[in-house]
């Protein structure tokens, strides 16, 4: 099977002499959630931000297949294929929805903006799919037209997540997408993204700093630490038979 | 008959790095055969490997030594050194596993955990569900609670859910750890009468069960001992 | 007083004649220029002013509307600005002149070839309403991603059930910028498509000129499903000339509070009233003017 992503050597370094992440290389298959665990500073936000696109490697190659596109190498493309990606193939749902979200128009323009974005020109099929990511994710139809501003943080992320799922993207990026919201609310949201990878079979990468979150959807996990991956493999032996020292310190910090 | 599975040699041993690189060995030297419709009992005292021997079948331990080669229908693979696609499509399609520690989603209902499988492996939700709820009637789960969250269940109840997890979709292998250590000796002999059944369909077995040994669901036994079988 | 031929040193007028020329070479794009000072603040039509100072030669003729009439105070005060220190004649009549400034409206009847008109524009970035950063509105604009500027138009859907800009409401040019036509009223919007007049944009304080050349496509944003719609008087006809196809003003006429309707337009409703057979010759109306009964 073709991986969805297949990432070499991946390397950011950031003007500042500041070592993002080293040597970084994994594959996403199609229709799997990858996780990748580590704590702040361990890198994994730097892999994120540039499989996101949003900012540019100073090494490594990723080679991305979607089903509308084919194979493109991402890392060497010019700034309009760029944006055409970001819009349509490859969707990022932030931890903070205040970075994400325009808190001054509605929840459903917000989602209609990457519609428009896609170059949908017809209002009603524009309603009509909005409200269909609505029902998707589990949002009230009749709060389509509220501001994000009343809605609680959960539901900010599923109007997130809707958005990130408007134009049918062929990878998601979840960047720790339950982070501070309420351990109940969590595991909702957690239980969407389950539901939304098996039914939408959408590939997904799945950045954690909570093994927990990992664990209930993740199959196979990357460990990060210190911008470099210490041990990749089944998110089951990774939490029951971690191999590397940094990963049974953390396995058994975090589970007790 | 070929086998379906073969072991030769295989070991375990933990290297705890966090007790300065501390070496345990949970079991050493183990090799078997299974054909297709065979169960096999896993013998031995207490903490002698019984359970690490399944996970590492299972990939969900990595064995430190030896090879375990499982003829599919798709071909042979050897689980000590598969890559783990390779493993996450085998526990899709071919390899089952049940313990006694059941880990629940919360807030999925009863259905739907046990649906999930069938529904990983492409069958219609309308079908998948129809065996679901089939499977469910079988392991005696009330019609009440298939809307219900497993977290809420009683322990026997959780097990069963659990059990109809593993057991809803055709497998070739099926690793059973304590498979009725919850159960009262009704539901107990229950689901002994299915994996009698799954043993006919010829689905090969291994049994980690404290219970007297059934002499007509187990062909053989394989005896662990302490650091080795 | 003696002036330098319309104000302007020759070297100021050949600096915005260049940005001018590089204007109408890219329609819609907004060019940058060097402000110059004038003897009025800026938010009062410099950007026009410093336009119609560059182009002016002795033999043009000079029109200045402000809201569509001649003698309003700004207008009656940038037309003698012009007649001033260029000596160069004026009239109120849009066929006579040569060069048209004006603000928040485009006249009534159709320009020709021979015709400029300079409109003043406050704010030249037709982005700024959804983007207010300058780096992200020029990526914007290089990358022809406008997608958010419907976002606008969408939520004006949503809360109105139509989309409801009155004035300044965006427009494509040649079907690649993005440009906001000025704060003229909607209804003349489609004056703007495939004239045969040149249109410059003149945003003093912002320090941009842009440009439609003649024979430009210009399409006002819509939807498919919601297509461009001018104003609808809903059949209110002026008052004083009695046209039902021109763009009114609602006007407060005695202390009773009576109100009244008519052209905004005054030039070409005194025409109107003369000749009212007078055909306006385009936007959503090319062609004869309709026959109204009874006058």
């Amino acid at each position: 099977m073709t991986p969805v992503l297949s990432v070499r050597d991946l390397t950011v370094t950031y003007p500042s002499g500041v070592v993002g992440c080293v040597d970084v290389s994994f594959d996403i298959l199609p229709g799997e959630i990858l996780g990748v665990v580590g704590e702040s500073g361990s890198g994994k936000t730097s892999v994120l931000n540039a499989i996101a696109l949003a900012l540019p490697p100073t090494r490594g190659d990723a080679r991305f297949d979607s089903p509308r596109l084919g194979s493109q190498a991402i890392f060497a493309l010019n700034a309009q294929e760029t944006r055409w990606l970001r819009q349509r193939e490859i969707a990022l749902v932030h931890q903070n929805p205040h970075r994400a979200l325009n808190f001054d128009l509605s929840a459903g323009a917000n989602v209609a903006e990457a519609l428009l974005a896609a170059d949908w020109r017809h209002y009603g099929r524009i309603r009509q799919r909005v409200a269909e990511l609505f029902r998707r994710v589990e949002l009230d139809l009749t709060r389509m037209d509220d501001l994000p501003g009343r809605f609680s943080g959960g539901m900010q992320q599923r109007v997130q997540l809707a958005r990130a799922l408007a134009n049918s993207p062929a990878l998601l990026l979840l960047d720790e997408p339950t982070g501070g919201l309420d351990v109940s609310i969590q595991a909702r949201l957690l239980d969407l993204i389950r539901e939304l990878s098996r039914d939408l079979r959408t590939a997904m990468l799945l950045v954690s700093h909570d093994l927990e979150v990992v664990r209930l959807l993740a199959r196979r996990t990357l460990v990060m630490q210190q911008g470099r991956v210490v041990e990749s493999g089944l998110t089951d032996q990774i939490l029951e038979d971690p191999q590397e020292p940094y990963t049974q310190l953390l396995v058994h910090s975090m589970l007790t | 008959m070929t086998p379906r599975l073969e072991v030769h040699d295989l070991e375990k041993v933990f290297t705890l790095h966090v007790l300065g690189g501390k070496r345990i060995s949970a079991f050493a030297g183990v090799s078997f055969r299974l054909h297709p419709g065979e169960c096999l009992h896993i013998l031995g005292p207490s903490g002698v490997g019984k359970s690490s021997l399944l996970k590492c079948l299972y990939r969900t331990y990595r064995p430190s030594a030896g090879r375990a080669v499982l003829r599919t229908e798709i071909g042979c693979v050897d689980l000590v050194s598969a890559p783990e696609p390779s493993i996450l499509a085998l526990r899709r399609n071919a390899i089952g596993y049940v313990s006694q520690f059941f880990a629940a989603i919360p807030r999925v209902s009863a259905l739907s955990v046990v649906a999930e499988p069938l529904l990983e492996l492409g069958t219609p939700p309308p079908e998948a569900h129809r065996l679901a709820r089939a499977m469910l009637t079988r392991l005696d789960i009330p019609e009440s609670l298939w809307e219900c969250y497993p977290a809420t269940f009683s322990g026997g109840e959780r097990q069963r859910v659990n059990l109809a997890r593993a057991l809803v979709a055709p497998r070739e292998l099926m690793l059973l750890d304590e498979p009725t250590a919850s159960l009262d000796p009704a539901r107990r002999e229950a689901v002994l009468g299915l994996l009698a059944d799954l043993k006919r369909s010829g689905t090969a077995l291994i049994l980690v069960l404290h219970d007297p040994i059934q002499p007509t669901l187990v062909d053989r036994s394989l005896v662990l001992r302490e650091g080795s079988a | 007083m003696r002036y330098t031929f319309a104000f302007l040193d020759e070297q100021s007028k050949r600096s915005v004649r260049r940005a001018l020329l590089k204007a109408v070479a890219i329609p819609g794009y907004q060019v940058p220029f060097v402000s110059r000072e004038l003897p009025i603040s800026y938010g009062w039509g410099t950007g026009g002013i410093q336009i119609t100072c560059a182009l002016l030669g002795p033999n043009d003729i000079v029109k200045v509307i402000d809201q569509g009439a001649d003698d309003s105070v700004n207008a009656l005060n940038i037309k003698r600005f012009f007649a001033r220190t260029a000596g160069v004649a004026t009239t109120t009549l849009t066929r006579e002149a040569t060069i048209i400034q004006t603000r928040h409206r485009i006249p009534e009847e159709r320009l020709s070839a021979s015709q400029i008109l300079v409109l003043q524009v406050p704010y030249p970035e037709p982005l700024r309403l959804v983007e207010p950063r300058e780096t992200e509105t020029s990526r914007m604009h290089a990358e022809g991603d406008y997608g958010r500027m419907y976002v606008a138009l969408y939520e004006d859907i949503v809360r109105h059930g139509e989309i409801t800009l009155p004035w300044d409401y965006p427009t494509r040019i040649n079907g690649r910028y993005l440009m906001s036509p000025s704060p003229i009223p909607r209804f003349d919007n489609p004056k703007l498509h495939l004239a045969e007049c040149l249109f410059l944009f003149g945003a003093g304080r912002e320090k941009r000129v842009y440009a439609v050349p003649p024979h430009t496509p210009v399409e006002s944003l819509a939807f498919d499903d919601y297509p461009f719609r001018a104003e609808s008087f809903h059949g209110r006809r002026c008052e004083r000339c009695g046209s039902t196809d021109t763009y009114l003003d609602e006007v407060i006429v005695d202390a009773s509070g009576r109100r009244s309707h008519q052209c905004s337009d005054t030039a070409f409703c005194l025409q109107r009233r003369a000749n009212p057979a007078l055909s306006r010759g385009w936007g959503h109306n090319r062609g004869p003017a309709p026959r109204r009964e009874g006058t």
